[in-house]
This record gives C-alpha cells, sequence and structure tokens, in this order.
C-alpha cells in the first residue's frame, strides 16, 4: 500500500500531463517525455501532500475518509487521461531523425551508476532504518505526530518541539503513505527518499538530453549518481534531496520553455507548482521562489520580452498556488516563528559589517567544497576547459537564467550565515555541506548546459568509408 | 586532429571511475550485531509507553548525564532520541508537569507528581 500511495499521484499526474498537455516537439522526443514525467511525478507527489495535509484543517484526521477519496480521485484522472491518450489526443509532429553515434551508448555508465547509488541507499537504510539525526528528531517525527496523534494534530506545531515552523512536504508523504499502509513502516520514508533520489537524476538526464543532446544528460546525470554527499543525503531521509528536486524541476521547466520554437502553457505551471512545491519542502525554498521570480525578471528585462513575461508570469503564479495555500495556512494558522527570522533585530547590521564572519563562512564553505569531493571540481573544471564551448550552430542560446539561479541561492545562503543569531560555527559545521547538496543538481545542470559535447568519432576511417559509399552510389548512377 | 575532446572525455572517465570506487567503498557493510540507536531508544522506552496519555505535554528529566555545559550537546542529543519514540505525547525538558519521563541510569521510568501543577 505504501508503493500504491507514492504511484498513484504520480502516475495521475504524468498521465494528466501526457494527456492534456502540448504534444512534444519533433526532436528528441523520448528525452522529452522523460522529462515530463519526472517533472509531474515529483509534482504529483508533492500536491498529494498539500491535499494531505490541508485535510487536517478543513476536514479532520485524514484516517476517516481520506483514502477513499484521494483513490476515487486519482484513479478517476487516470481513467480521463487514459481515454484521452487512446482516442482524442491531437497528432504530435513526425518526429525528426536522431544522429546515432557512440553518445548513445553513455546511458551504460549511468545506470551503472544508479546501480552503485541503489546498492548504497540499501545498505544504508538496513543499517539505519530510521535515517539520521534530522529525520527522527524533524521529518520523521513529525511524520509520527501527523500519523499518530487524533483530534490532538496541532501538537505538530508545539513550539517545545525541534523546528516546527519547517514546511510539511517529506513529513506529510510519510505519514500519508502510512494513512494508506493503515500501520507506521520505515519501508515509508524509505521509498519517499529513493523516489527523489531517482526523480532527481532523471529530471537531470532528460533535461539535458532534451536541450543539449549528445548525452549530455547521461554525462551530468552519472556525476550526479556518483556525487557521494548527495548519495548519503538520500540515505539520510532528510528534506534536502526532495528540495534540490523540485528547484532543478522548476529551473530546467523554464530553460527548456525558453527553447521551445512554440512556447506552451504547461511548463510555467509545472515550473511553477515545482517552486511552490519546493517552499513547501524547507525554508530555504520560500528564498528560491524569490529568487526564480527575480531571475525570470532580470532575462526577460534583458531580452525586453514584456509580453512573454506577463503570461509566464500568470501560469507560473497558477502554479504556485497550491502550494503557497498549504505554506499559508501552516505558517499564519500553527507555525511558530523562524528561529533565524525572530533572532534577527539590531544586532543584525552589526553582524554583517564583522569580517570575520564573513571570513569565516567563505572559509567554510572551500573547506565543504573541498570535502564534497575533493577532486569532483578539479575534474570538472579541467573537463569544462577541454571541451570547451559547442559550436555555435550547437550553443544553448539561454544559459544565463540556469546560472543566475544557483548563483543567487548561494548568495542567499551566504547571508543567511553571515547574519545568523546562532553560534556561527556551530551552524555551518552542522548545515552547509547539505546546502551544497540542495544546489548541487542545478550546479551540473548549469554547467553541462554551458559546455560542449565530447563530439567526435571513435573510428577514423569513417569519412573515408562515406565517401567511398558516395562514389559508389555516384557510379552506380 | 582536436584532441581535446578524447582528452575531457578520458579525464571524466577516470574521474567516473574514482568517484564510483568512493560510493562502492563507503557503502556500509552488513552487520547482523548493529543496533541502530533510535531503536535503542524505541526498545528502551516501550515499557514506559504505556503508562503515557494519549496525547498532550509531560516532563522530561534526565539524571544520567551531568547538568554540566560540556554534556549540554549529549542532554540534547538524549531528549531527541527520547522524544521520536515518545510521539505524539510531547516531553518538555522545562519541567512542571504532573508526569515526568526521568532517564535514569540504564533505564527510563516514570514519575508521577504528588502535586498537580
Amino acid at each position: 500500500m505504501i508503493l500504491f500511495s507514492l504511484t498513484l499521484p504520480a502516475v495521475a499526474a504524468v498521465l494528466l500531463a501526457w494527456a492534456f498537455g502540448p504534444p512534444p516537439p519533433p526532436k528528441r522526443r523520448l528525452a522529452f517525455r522523460t522529462f515530463q514525467a519526472c517533472l509531474w511525478a515529483g509534482c504529483g507527489l508533492g500536491l498529494s501532500s498539500c491535499l494531505f495535509f490541508l485535510w487536517y484543517p478543513f476536514v479532520g484526521h485524514p484516517k476517516h475518509g481520506y483514502v477513499e477519496f484521494e483513490t476515487v480521485l486519482g484513479l478517476a484522472l487516470i481513467a480521463l487521461s487514459l481515454l484521452r491518450l487512446i482516442r482524442g489526443r491531437p497528432i504530435a509532429p513526425r518526429a525528426t531523425a536522431e544522429v546515432r553515434d557512440w553518445t548513445r551508448w553513455l546511458w551504460v555508465p549511468f545506470v551503472l551508476s544508479a546501480l552503485a547509488a541503489g546498492s548504497y541507499l540499501v545498505a544504508y537504510f538496513a543499517r539505519e532504518p530510521h535515517g539520521d539525526w534530522d529525520a527522527f528528531s524533524i521529518w520523521n517525527l513529525r511524520a509520527r505526530f501527523l500519523y499518530r496523534s487524533g483530534d490532538d494534530w496541532p501538537d505538530t506545531f508545539s513550539p517545545v518541539l525541534f523546528h516546527t515552523d519547517y514546511p510539511l512536504l517529506v513529513s506529510a508523504l510519510v505519514a500519508r503513505a502510512w494513512v494508506y499502509a493503515g500501520q507506521e513502516s520505515t519501508a515509508g520514508p524509505m521509498a519517499v527518499a529513493i523516489l527523489f533520489f531517482g526523480l532527481t537524476a532523471g529530471t537531470l538526464a532528460s533535461g539535458l538530453n532534451w536541450l543539449r543532446g549528445g548525452g549530455q544528460g547521461w554525462l551530468a546525470g552519472t556525476v550526479l549518481l556518483v556525487s557521494f554527499p548527495f548519495v548519503h543525503a538520500a540515505g539520510q531521509q532528510y528534506a534536502d534531496v526532495p528540495l534540490s528536486f523540485y528547484m532543478l524541476a522548476a529551473v530546467a521547466g523554464l530553460a527548456i520553455q525558453d527553447q521551445l520554437p512554440m512556447p506552451g502553457w504547461w511548463l510555467p505551471i509545472g515550473s511553477g507548482v515545482a517552486a511552490g512545491l519546493a517552499a513547501w519542502t524547507k525554508n530555504e525554498g520560500v528564498l528560491f521562489v524569490g529568487v526564480l521570480v527575480a531571475s525570470r525578471l532580470a532575462v526577460h528585462g534583458w531580452n525586453r520580452s514584456w509580453r512573454r513575461l506577463v503570461q509566464e508570469g500568470a501560469l507560473f503564479a497558477m502554479g504556485l498556488l497550491p502550494a503557497g495555500l498549504a505554506l499559508g495556512v501552516l505558517k499564519l494558522g500553527f507555525a511558530p516563528p523562524n528561529d533565524l527570522l525572530a533572532g534577527q533585530g539590531e544586532a543584525t547590521l552589526s553582524r554583517l559589517l564583522d569580517l570575520t564572519r564573513h571570513a569565516r563562512v567563505l572559509a567554510a564553505a572551500g573547506e565543504q567544497l573541498w570535502e564534497f569531493g575533493p577532486l569532483l571540481f578539479v575534474v570538472l573544471a579541467a573537463y569544462a576547459l577541454l571541451v570547451g564551448q559547442p559550436p555555435q550552430g550547437q550553443r544553448c542560446q539561454r544559459v544565463g537564467f540556469p546560472w543566475l539561479v544557483p548563483s543567487l541561492m548561494a548568495a542567499g545562503y551566504y547571508l543567511v550565515y553571515v547574519t545568523t543569531p546562532h553560534d556561527l560555527a556551530w551552524h555551518l559545521s552542522t548545515s552547509l555541506v547539505r546546502l551544497i547538496v540542495q544546489l548541487w543538481p542545478l550546479g551540473l545542470f548549469a554547467t553541462f548546459l554551458t559546455f560542449g559535447v565530447p563530439g567526435f568519432s571513435f573510428s577514423a576511417k569513417a569519412p573515408a568509408k562515406t565517401k567511398e559509399k558516395a562514389r559508389a552510389a555516384a557510379g552506380r548512377r | 586532429m582536436n584532441r581535446s575532446p578524447r582528452m575531457a572525455l578520458g579525464l571524466l572517465a577516470l574521474g567516473w571511475a574514482f568517484w564510483l570506487g568512493m560510493v562502492i567503498y563507503k557503502t556500509p557493510p552488513s552487520d547482523p550485531g548493529h543496533f541502530p540507536i533510535a531503536s535503542q531508544f524505541e526498545t528502551a522506552l516501550s515499557l514506559n509507553v504505556r503508562g503515557f496519555p494519549r496525547s498532550g505535554i509531560i516532563g522530561y528529566r534526565d539524571e544520567f548525564h551531568p547538568d554540566t555545559p560540556e554534556f549540554e550537546d549529549r542532554r540534547n542529543k538524549t531528549v531527541l532520541l527520547t522524544q521520536y519514540p515518545a510521539a505524539p505525547v510531547i516531553l518538555d525538558p522545562a519541567g512542571g508537569h504532573e508526569l515526568t519521563l526521568v532517564f535514569g541510569k540504564d533505564k527510563f521510568r516514570l514519575e508521577r507528581s504528588r502535586s498537580k501543577p
């Protein structure tokens, strides 16, 4: 039942997008479909988490009636989508033929890396079924409160508990899986962790495969799957990997939208839903929504595409609504004030002007980036230098936006650390690596979008063979 | 012939082999004797949970760790570990409650105060 509870909203959302969204563009259709599936599967999961939470204040404890309601709704949406797919789907334009060179085999290291990461996660879950510290002191603890408490469910947000102002996506998804199963099980948080880990890798690979082709997505996905801190963070059952997924999905969706010859309506909505769900996952997601909006304003302002900005903004805002509603109810109705915001005041300016704090944050960031993977950044930088930018015709025109978002996010995190009311050393040591994990998929997306594909032929005689064939064909004529 | 793309791919392949090895090397070995700390607290508290109310707040006191600054981190971690199996009952280290869960030497016990707060 846990698997059913997680697949039902994901499958319903994917089928809805396939059935009612615009047909895929002619080029790289499989990559486009896969990206759609990853984006909307994550959105479906997140939206079910919002619905589950909103059930408490508006209907009551979800043990009564929620499963039946959601199952009927999910199955009805699936049936409607299947009907549309079978009967009334508009005919998509013919797919263009793909260039089939050796890069199509780059899925092999991706799959091998996924197997290695999967075996790590299984072994880690066998050893730590309840997850790591923050899992059983924040995320899974709140899932227990949501599931176990009856009419006293507002106790979940008691200020006596640890960080009860945090958004609820992960906790609500876990509690929801338990309500479906009728009992608690550590399989719930494990399944949620694995799902978001896989969706992040899938979104990165398919998004880049569509945008750049040439196996660039497989390369980026492979690097992500063997980035040890990222894999480890998924095992810890924290909310950082789900947050990284929603941030990546929102940015990749808008980056794809920028490259489409005929901009559709579903990508800005999907990006809006994903951005809203990022805010529903962690407080850092609220910063992300602000950064994303500012980045789009900057991009459209730069291009003077005001009309497109208004259209996109309206669709994006529509997508933000469901998670915004859940977050509004949580923050205005139940959650205590955030410790970082409540701790600001007259001392903030003096912290900001204290140069030693800036130096400590920068030093810690450098240290953590090195520890994140000592050779990771060196190898990626060398790779980027060697491979260079793609030829003019194949260059992705709009790489500014995918770079702007992680850069502004990093600047925001930097400011939060400099002004933190907590002990700076403690704050840095307990959270910095997780913040890098949150931005890591976005960083890989921007890097592999900017740099070229190592395109060459393994066979040195290939051009000669082609020439011979052409001569033979000419001779026959 | 431009060899840069080949070198780039070779470099990435080497890096991949190294990182993949790191993920495999760091995979925790199977250890049947390992008992996760969260499960330890769950087992330790299982008898006392029966005496808990269905929900609400009860007191919490740590008599195991000395009340000194060097043990503050351990005391904080212990209350978090105890809260996990105690949910949906909230443990309040501030005290002043009719029922108090005490983390004593080796085991937990419940104390009921004579006068209501």
